[in-house]
């Protein structure tokens, strides 16, 4: 807001042409004419402009004005369809304008139109022209009604038969291929093709079919739209041909064939403007489809959650697939978009990522690319694409070079899809369990994993979905932290009643991923290095034991010679573990063995390794009792680990650790 | 290009001549529509708000006493008095969603080899599609007739069908809370 009291007069002045009567007549009719009040002043339009010549605040609320203007001018600009629309518009209003003169009465009109700014016009000459028309014309008019009344009962037939036809559960109803209305209705729920033709074309409609852009798919897919271009769109029955194609391709049916695709479709090609959906809809009314129906259609929720209509995706799109413009209705339906080929999808994902980079660049704005980007994210529904998805939200997440320099902002880019998550993970997760999904794939901060954990708290279900998704994603950074935290939650609040070695089996390295367990690894080094907590290293000790991860070894081997009697327990218990986890691989202590290193843990460590003799030399100091406890249990329970280290230190008192 | 218009109204006035009277508002149906979408912010509404004018328009111009050249505002008073009527657009079921003729109006956009641009257009459009909507309708229709039509205070007045005066302090008025609003923006 500008602080000086002249930049409301200045902007009026300068911008506006707000003349004061000073400047158009002598000075001196009437003193106070003309003159502007200013911070309780009368001042003239040359005092105005002498003002507005020196004060920089004025000259830079000028400016800015002048940016405001120019862009509401282009906002309005760009929100009309042009000359095409404007005579759509006209046309139609002609149209009803000759509607009502010839069938409503003077009255109706008082009634409709008693709001209106003006005085009635009464049309006396409108009256007359209508009985010089003759009686001709008025039996013309009368035939031309009835007509029209015929024709709108054959249509409502017509639409009650549609209707019934799209009931039959079976699937094999018929829907004409000629309507597209009806193709785009039935889009979703189709098994076949669907056959969008041209508006406006005046001739036969062209047909494009909607496909799979499976290369396997797409030969088999051309011979069924053929088939299907070569017959009647009305065929009351289906032929075999088609039939046999219809179930040979795996067509794309979840493609969401909303109004804006076509809509753009049918308007750059046909030059139709924007009235595609108004035109569709009274079309779709006069052939009998429900309103109902079309309404539905039209105000899916998730159409409105498709608000990135990005240039770029149209290019990738038609660069992948004919008739693949259905991939910006995408976005909020999963359901569809599970089902799209899977080249679309890593087009629609690394333009959601394109257009969230985007972003990063401004300063505030919607949060529809992080929404999608989050859906896009947490249904996800291929592994194999996993790395692709890596790929490109690490790329999302990077600082460039170029950004760099501006640090400022990309840090605010990153910060917002933070803080959008974070807001969405503040609803619970049974609330918004698209967002929990998409935090425990994407790791993005400690802060926001620390909401996660926050927000799954008592739900043992998310819990169980959030572990699923740290082991199943592909090196997901932090994933072992996260699950440690976790970990902790459940332990600090009393939730775990012993149950210690079934949540270490979190890590549990068969099912994980090579790159997993890397990043595993590396989590639980920083920990076991970094950590000064004790209860936490704890669990990361206990965890190694069931990543069994050989890099970890020479850290577990300190922690054996020079940690806590617990803590180098429980190390020994992980070197142990790791090296039993390939039966085939002869133990070698060796390398982690050092005069430090207590015989009795050793002893221990070598029987549940597996190694033969240390399984006798240790089985020769058990009773009967605790023999098939320590041979068998040693290397799966830490506490039976303990209790065999114990049994190897009853003839090992020189060890200096004391157990 | 006034003597053809006054032919063209003369010849309304005449017989209600449908031809005369496309040709007198065609030139204006943009700029209602622009107005009309700008009140509405939707543009199924908007159009049929414009048709609704354009049919007020029809049956009421042959007592235009200013002459064709006040068509211009007085077209646009008709679109804003309609659309200062909320309870009459309100009630309508809306077919679309508000932005869905923004988005087919990107989406027939060439595409350009820079993506930032369009992005950055539509988030600054979107900025200020909210700013606008923030304010009253009167300041809406206000400034939009003053920045994008170019109407000076007095056309401002016409189309809005106050004085003046308070023309001048709806315009100055939705200015200054557009710019306190995107100063940001705005800022060089």
């Amino acid at each position: 807001m500008s602080a000086c009291p002249f930049t409301e007069v200045v902007l009026a002045r300068l911008l506006d042409g707000d003349l004061l009567d000073t400047d158009l007549r002598a000075v001196g009719d009437s003193p106070a004419a003309g003159m502007r009040l200013v911070d309780g002043r009368l001042v003239s339009g040359e005092e105005i402009d002498r003002h507005a010549a020196e004060c920089p605040e004025c000259a830079a609320r000028l400016r800015a004005a002048r940016r405001l203007d120019a862009w509401i001018a282009a906002g309005a600009e760009s929100t009309g369809s042009g000359a095409v629309g404007d005579d759509a518009l006209l046309a139609s209003a002609m149209a009803a304008i000759a509607r009502e003169q010839d069938g409503a009465s003077d009255a109706e009109h008082a009634d409709v139109w008693s709001s209106s700014p003006t005085p009635r016009h009464d049309d006396g000459g409108r009256s007359r022209s209508g009985w010089e028309r003759g009686v001709v014309a008025s039996r013309l008019r009368l035939v031309a009604r009835w007509a029209l009344v015929a024709a709108a009962v054959l249509l409502a037939v017509a639409g009650v038969r549609s209707v019934l036809d799209q009931s039959v559960p079976d699937g094999r109803r018929r829907v004409s291929s000629d309507d597209p209305v009806v193709s785009g209705i039935h889009g979703e729920r189709d098994d076949g093709p669907r056959v969008v033709p041209e508006q406006g074309s005046g001739g036969p409609a062209r047909e494009e079919v909607r496909r799979s852009t499976r290369d396997g798919d797409l030969a088999r897919a051309e011979g069924a739209i053929e088939n299907e271009s070569t017959e009647t769109g009305s065929a009351p029955e289906d032929t075999a041909a088609e039939a046999r194609a219809r179930e040979s391709v795996d067509w794309t049916g979840a493609w969401v064939v909303f109004d804006v695709p076509d809509e753009v479709e049918s308007g750059v090609e046909s030059g139709a403007g924007h009235h595609g959906v108004r035109s569709r809809f009274r079309g779709a009314s006069a052939s009998g489809i429900s309103l109902r129906r079309l309404t539905a259609a039209v105000t899916r929720p998730d159409l409105a959650a498709a608000s990135f209509p990005l240039v770029r995706l149209r290019a990738m799109s038609l660069g992948l697939a004919t008739g693949s413009m259905e991939g910006v209705g995408l976005a909020g339906s999963p359901s569809a978009y599970e089902r799209v080929a899977e080249r679309m999808r890593v087009a629609f994902l690394a333009a959601l990522v394109e257009r969230a980079r985007a972003e990063r660049t401004v300063r505030q704005g919607s949060s529809a690319s992080e929404d999608a980007l989050v859906q896009a994210i947490a249904h996800w529904p291929d592994p194999r694409s996993l790395p692709e998805l890596g790929r490109v939200v690490v790329g999302l997440l990077a600082v460039e070079p170029t950004e760099r320099a501006n640090g400022r902002e990309a840090s605010r880019g990153a910060a917002r899809i933070e803080r959008a998550l974070e807001l969405r993970l503040m609803r619970g997760a049974d609330r918004d369990p698209d967002a929990v999904l998409a935090v425990a794939r994407l790791g993005l901060s400690r802060r926001l994993d620390a909401r996660l954990v926050e927000s799954i708290r008592g739900d043992d279900r998310a819990l169980d979905e959030v572990v699923s998704e740290l082991r199943g994603a592909t090196a997901r950074p932090g994933a072992a932290r996260l699950l440690l935290d976790l970990w902790r939650d459940l332990d600090v609040r009393g939730r775990l009643d012993g149950e210690a070695v079934e949540i270490a089996r979190w890590f549990e390295r068969d099912g994980l991923a090579a790159a997993s367990c890397a990043s595993f690894a590396d989590d639980l080094a920083d920990v076991l290095r970094g950590s000064r907590n004790a209860e936490e290293r704890e669990r990361a000790l206990l965890a190694s034991a069931f990543l069994r991860e050989p890099r970890l070894l020479t850290l577990l081997d300190g922690f054996v010679v020079g940690a806590a009697r617990q803590e180098a327990l429980l190390a020994a218990f992980a070197i142990a573990r790791t090296l039993r986890s390939d039966p085939g691989t002869e133990v070698d202590l060796g390398g982690l063995s050092s005069p430090a290193w207590p015989r009795g843990i050793e002893l221990a460590v070598r029987a549940a390794a597996g190694d033969a003799s240390a399984r006798r030399a240790l089985t020769m100091r058990c009773s009967s009792e605790e023999e098939a406890f320590v041979v068998d249990e040693s290397s799966r329970s830490p506490t039976a680990f303990r209790y065999a280290a114990a049994i190897a230190r009853r003839s090992e008192r020189s060890s200096p650790v004391v157990f | 290009m006034e003597d053809e218009r006054q032919r063209l109204l003369a010849a309304f006035r005449a017989d209600r001549n449908h031809d005369a009277f496309h040709g007198l508002v065609r030139p204006h149906v943009g700029a209602m529509r622009s107005l009309a979408r700008r009140l509405t912010r939707d543009a199924e509404i908007a159009d049929d708000l414009v048709q609704e004018a354009l049919i007020r328009a029809f049956r009421h111009l042959g007592d235009l006493e200013q002459g064709p050249g006040a068509l211009r505002t007085w077209l646009f008073r008709i679109v804003v008095r309609l659309g200062l009527e909320p309870d009459r657009w309100s009630r309508r079921e809306r077919f679309a969603s508000p932005d869905a003729h923004e988005r087919v109006a990107d989406l027939r956009a060439e595409p350009r080899d820079d993506p930032v641009r369009p992005v950055l257009e539509r988030e600054l459009r979107e900025r200020l599609a909210v700013a606008l909507s923030a304010l009253p309708q009167r300041q809406q229709a206000a400034i939009h007739l003053r920045a994008a039509e170019g109407l000076d205070y007095r056309g401002v007045a016409d189309a809005m069908g106050c004085s003046v005066g308070a023309a001048r302090m709806l315009v100055l008025e939705a200015r200054r809370r557009l710019l306190d609003a995107m100063q940001e923006d705005l800022e060089p």
